[in-house]
Order: structure tokens, then C-alpha cells, then sequence
């Protein structure tokens, strides 16, 4: 009795601990139940591989695979976008800048971060878009390009500090072996430093691929919104997140097109888990080797 | 003469490196810039306090009041289930730490469920607390869903303050009999307070400005008066954002309304933000007295 007493205080901590398991599992569990029942009106092989999005035609056709095709332009794109302009950046920050601008910088970068995505969505749809159309006479502002463009700007600052993080605690005897082999500072840089950080960057790459993937309000008010294969960057697409966004207000509970919708989220869900989990992975597995060594 | 080209090609990288790097910076300053120079024309006393209404052509006339009491109520509701839970986990997970394979399970779930995108976290609320729950669309509602989307940042913020506590303390209590809760309460919960703060600070900038987990838990475009009972819907100002430029009547006098709101939100980020930096350098500058 008196020893049940004694441990009770850790028994209790414990509680709040389980809670994120927990909320991750109440989270799969209700995009699932409410998905499942859409499979008596329409089979899963016409969900995950029908070619038309139309939620309100005679009858309705809820095939996702135009939201996926739409999904993996928009993400591919930013991340192609961000990933090199982030390694710059990180480059500019740890070898060019004077150290006392180096904190000024990163200061205004973690604030940019936490501007609200609707903002930047605003920005887009106002400035950028009618900028593309009538400057640069493209079919239309709100396109692929575009919604790429303003989900870079706020990816951006995140794989930027946590690069120039690793980059600047790169250990130095390493560092010092190059230059004493005579070898300039890009060269040092290029040739120890990258190959070295492969682990983490890689790991960052992934981070900011689940972060692109699931954001939903930039895509919802700059992509234009056309259920669509999109052919080039110029079109204009619609992702699974801003499909979500866009259509559940209207949807009444328990209809087919809610529990689609549910779908829709369970898939985005999967997919994020999934890149975030080997995000993870990798970054353990170098925090291991590191740890040997 | 192999040397020299070796200098060149090292001046040549760097070079262009630094005119991408600071293209970068000079988009990320203009947007800033952007949204003070169109945000600061119809802002008064009387866009902050006062009450939306529309006219007959559309155009959005009066202020943004509720809005802002929305997003302060949502804010404040769901850090107040988010706080105590997550900082308690935070403790858990730094304090407890020497239990094997279920603790990285745990940790990799914490920052899984901070990689859940906001819309899922919507629909997550949607199911529950208003339809399961039966809380409707409400300030209730998107609070809870709020508070689970500040939840890992906080777990993960308190985490790392505590980590960041020096064993020593920790042995010292041990040595004095204190069991493992009381040293992680009373000696180095104190220490790693602002610290955790800062991740406090951090989660509401984030839930203030998050739009997606508010759309069908209890957001609305238009109110006539200030939120009244926990039960009612709400505006908010991202919300409002949106609304003003994808679906209301007069889109285009309702652009300037907008980016005033942009600005409002910004400014209280920006002051978050602050806040956060002054605690940092404080508790940076205690750590190196002490």
C-alpha cells in the first residue's frame, strides 16, 4: 500500500505523457471511421485511381487521383525551390555575414517563419498573381508557380537555421585537417562539410517536404483551384489539403461526400506521417553514428 | 597559376552565393514591407475596436473588433488546456528519460503529431468536438482543436528547457532525498521556467495565426456583435483574411481591409517574437553570472 503511495506522483506524470500517442491514434482512428463508410457507394480502386474530382455531379465521382498528380507538382516544385535557396542562405549566414549581423538575421528569419501562412496566401493572390497575368501575360496568376513560390518564402527560414546550425557546430578538427591540406574555404566547405551533413540534411529535406505537403491556406487561395491534371507549372491545380479546406464547410455530415473528404485527410495524414517518420529515422540513425565516433 | 584559378573559383562561388542569398532576404524584407506600407492606410482607433458591417455595395465598413476578441479568446482558451498538459508531458519525457523503447516511440510520436497538417487537425476537431461531443461550431470547439495543434510545441519546448537544467542540480536534490518528481519540480522546473515560456509564447504566435483547424470547428465571416458565450461561433483575423479576399461580395475594396488585418496579425507576432528574444538573452546571460 504505502509503496503505491511512494510511486504515485511518477504514475501520474506518466499520464500526460501518453497523451500525444494517444491524440495520434484518436486522430488515425477518426479519419478512418469516417472514410470507410464512402466504400459502399464507391469502390476504393475508383477513389485512389479515378481521374475526376466532381463531388456534386449525377452521380458523383470522387476519383483523388488529379488532387495527388496536383499535390506532388506543387510540393516537388517548393522543394526544389526551397531546399537550394535554404543552403544558400545557410552558406551566406555561417561564411559571409560579420558575426554580429549573424543573430540580427536569424532573428528576422524565425519571425518571417511564424507570419501566418494566410498572410502570405494574401500576398500571392493580391501582388504576385495579378503581377503574373498582366506583366508576365501568363493564362492566369493563380497557378502552380505561384503557389510554389509563396510556400518556398515560408518554408525558407526553418531548413535555414537548422542548416546553418549544423554547419557552424561542424566539428573543427575536421575542418582544420582541410586546411592544413592547403584546400581553400569553398573546398573545405563543399568537399568535408556537405559530404559530412548528408544525415541531417537530408533529414531537414524531408522535414520541410512534410511541412510543403500538408499546408493547406496557401495552395487554397494561390493555386487557383482547378480540379485538373495540370500539364505545366503555369496551370492552374488543386492539392488534397485545399480540396479539404475548400469543400467541407458546405458538405453536410454523413453524406458521401463528407466521408470522402474524411479520405482525402487520411490519405494527406498517412502520406505526412510517413515522410515525417523517415525524416526522423534518419536523423537518429546519424545522432547514433555521431555518438560512436 | 593553379593556385590563382583556385582563388577565383572560390571568389566566384561565394559570389553568387551571397546575390542569391540576399535576393532571398530582400523578397522576404519586401514582403514585410509590403505589408506594413498597404496595412498602415486604414488603420485607426476605430479599425481596431470597431464593430464589421458591410454596405449595400459590399465594401467593408467599420472594424475589426470582434475578430480580434475571437482570435484573443480561441488563443487563450486552448493554451489553457494546452499548458499544463504539455508542459507536464515535457517534464515526463526529459525527466523519466531512462525507460528504453517505449520513450523514443513517445518522443517520435510527440514530434509526428507536430508534422500533422493543420487542415487534418481541423477535420480531427470537426469529428470530435463538434459532432461527437456535440459542441458544435464553436469557440469551444476550435480552442480544443487549437490546443491539440499547440500541444507538441510546447512538449517539445519544455523537453529541451529541462534537458538543458545541469545534472548537478538534479544530484544535489538526490542527495538531499528528494524523489525524481519532486527534484523535476522544485529544482529544475524553476530554472528551465523562462526557457519553457518562450515555447508558451511560441505555441500561441503559432495557434493565433493558424486558419485551416478553425474553418469548420466554429469560425465565421461575419458577426454583428463581441463573442458573448463559449458556445457561439467566432471571428477571427486570419479567417477574416481570407474570407474578405476569396469570398466576399466587393473582392477588390475589401483587398485594403485585408492587409490591414495582415498587419494587425504581424505586429502581434512581431511582439511575440520579441518577447521570446528577450527571455532568451536573459536566461542566456543568467546561465553565463551564474
Amino acid at each position: 500500500m504505502k509503496s503505491i503511495f511512494r510511486r504515485l506522483p511518477d504514475r501520474l506524470l506518466a499520464m500526460p505523457g501518453w497523451i500525444s500517442i494517444a491524440i495520434i491514434m484518436a486522430i488515425s482512428f477518426f479519419l478512418f471511421y469516417n472514410w470507410i463508410p464512402l466504400f459502399k457507394s464507391t469502390s476504393p480502386f475508383g477513389f485512389f485511381f479515378g481521374t475526376l474530382w466532381y463531388p456534386t455531379a449525377v452521380p458523383p465521382l470522387y476519383g483523388i487521383l488529379p488532387l495527388i498528380d496536383a499535390t506532388l507538382w506543387i510540393s516537388t516544385l517548393a522543394v526544389m525551390i526551397t531546399f537550394p535557396f535554404s543552403f544558400v542562405l545557410a552558406i551566406f549566414i555561417s561564411y559571409v555575414l560579420p558575426k554580429k549581423l549573424r543573430y540580427t538575421v536569424k532573428n528576422i528569419l524565425e519571425i518571417f517563419s511564424s507570419i501566418p501562412s494566410v498572410v502570405l496566401g494574401l500576398i500571392g493572390l493580391t501582388i504576385v498573381a495579378p503581377y503574373f497575368q498582366n506583366v508576365l501575360n501568363m493564362d492566369t496568376g493563380q497557378n502552380i508557380l505561384n503557389s510554389a513560390l509563396m510556400l518556398s518564402l515560408l518554408t525558407i527560414p526553418l531548413p535555414t537555421s537548422m542548416m546553418e546550425d549544423f554547419i557552424t557546430s561542424f566539428p573543427v578538427d575536421q575542418i582544420e585537417g582541410g586546411r592544413a591540406l592547403g584546400a581553400t574555404e569553398s573546398e573545405i566547405l563543399f568537399k568535408i562539410v556537405v559530404p559530412g551533413l548528408k544525415g541531417p540534411f537530408s533529414s531537414i529535406a524531408m522535414l520541410s517536404l512534410g511541412r510543403i505537403f500538408g499546408e493547406t491556406m496557401i495552395v487554397l487561395m494561390v493555386a487557383g483551384n482547378a480540379a485538373i491534371f495540370p500539364s505545366n507549372i503555369f496551370d492552374p491545380a488543386r492539392t488534397l489539403s485545399a480540396t479539404i479546406a475548400a469543400e467541407m464547410g458546405e458538405t453536410p455530415v454523413d453524406s458521401p461526400h463528407f466521408y470522402a473528404l474524411f479520405g482525402i485527410g487520411a490519405v494527406l495524414f498517412v502520406i505526412t506521417f510517413v515522410i515525417n517518420l523517415i525524416g526522423e529515422i534518419i536523423r537518429i540513425k546519424y545522432e547514433r553514428e555521431m555518438g560512436r565516433s | 597559376m593553379n593556385f590563382k584559378k583556385r582563388i577565383l573559383k572560390e571568389r566566384i562561388i561565394f559570389t553568387i552565393i551571397s546575390i542569391l542569398a540576399i535576393a532571398i532576404l530582400i523578397s522576404i524584407f519586401s514582403i514585410f514591407f509590403i505589408i506594413v506600407s498597404k496595412g498602415i492606410r486604414v488603420i485607426n482607433l476605430t479599425f481596431l475596436t470597431s464593430i464589421t458591417s458591410f454596405d449595400f455595395k459590399g465594401i467593408p465598413t467599420g472594424g475589426i473588433g470582434p475578430a480580434i476578441m475571437g482570435t484573443f479568446i480561441v488563443t487563450a482558451i486552448g493554451l489553457a488546456f494546452s499548458v499544463p498538459i504539455g508542459i507536464l508531458a515535457g517534464i515526463y519525457l526529459s525527466e523519466y528519460k531512462s525507460k528504453g523503447h517505449l520513450f523514443n516511440v513517445m518522443r517520435m510520436m510527440v514530434s509526428n503529431l507536430a508534422g500533422v497538417p493543420s487542415v487534418v487537425h481541423g477535420l480531427f476537431g470537426m469529428a470530435v468536438f463538434t459532432i461527437i461531443f456535440g459542441f458544435g461550431l464553436s469557440i469551444l470547439s476550435a480552442s480544443m482543436t487549437l490546443a491539440i495543434l499547440a500541444l507538441p510545441i510546447i512538449i517539445m519546448t519544455t523537453e529541451n528547457a529541462m534537458k538543458d537544467v545541469p545534472i548537478d542540480l538534479r544530484e544535489a536534490a538526490y542527495a538531499l532525498g528528494a524523489k525524481r518528481w519532486q527534484s523535476a519540480f522544485f529544482v529544475v522546473f524553476p530554472v528551465a521556467f523562462s526557457k519553457i515560456m518562450t515555447g508558451v509564447i511560441l505555441a500561441s504566435a503559432r495557434i493565433a495565426g493558424e486558419t485551416a483547424p478553425i474553418l469548420f470547428t466554429g469560425a465565421t465571416l461575419y458577426l454583428a456583435h463581441y463573442p458573448t458565450a463559449l458556445n457561439e461561433q467566432f471571428m477571427a483575423l486570419p479567417y477574416m483574411i481570407y474570407g474578405l479576399v476569396t469570398t466576399s461580395m466587393n473582392i477588390n475594396a475589401s483587398v485594403p481591409f485585408a492587409f490591414g488585418i495582415a498587419l494587425v496579425l504581424v505586429v502581434l507576432i512581431v511582439i511575440m517574437n520579441i518577447a521570446i528574444m528577450i527571455v532568451r538573452s536573459k536566461s542566456r546571460k543568467s546561465l553565463q553570472g551564474g
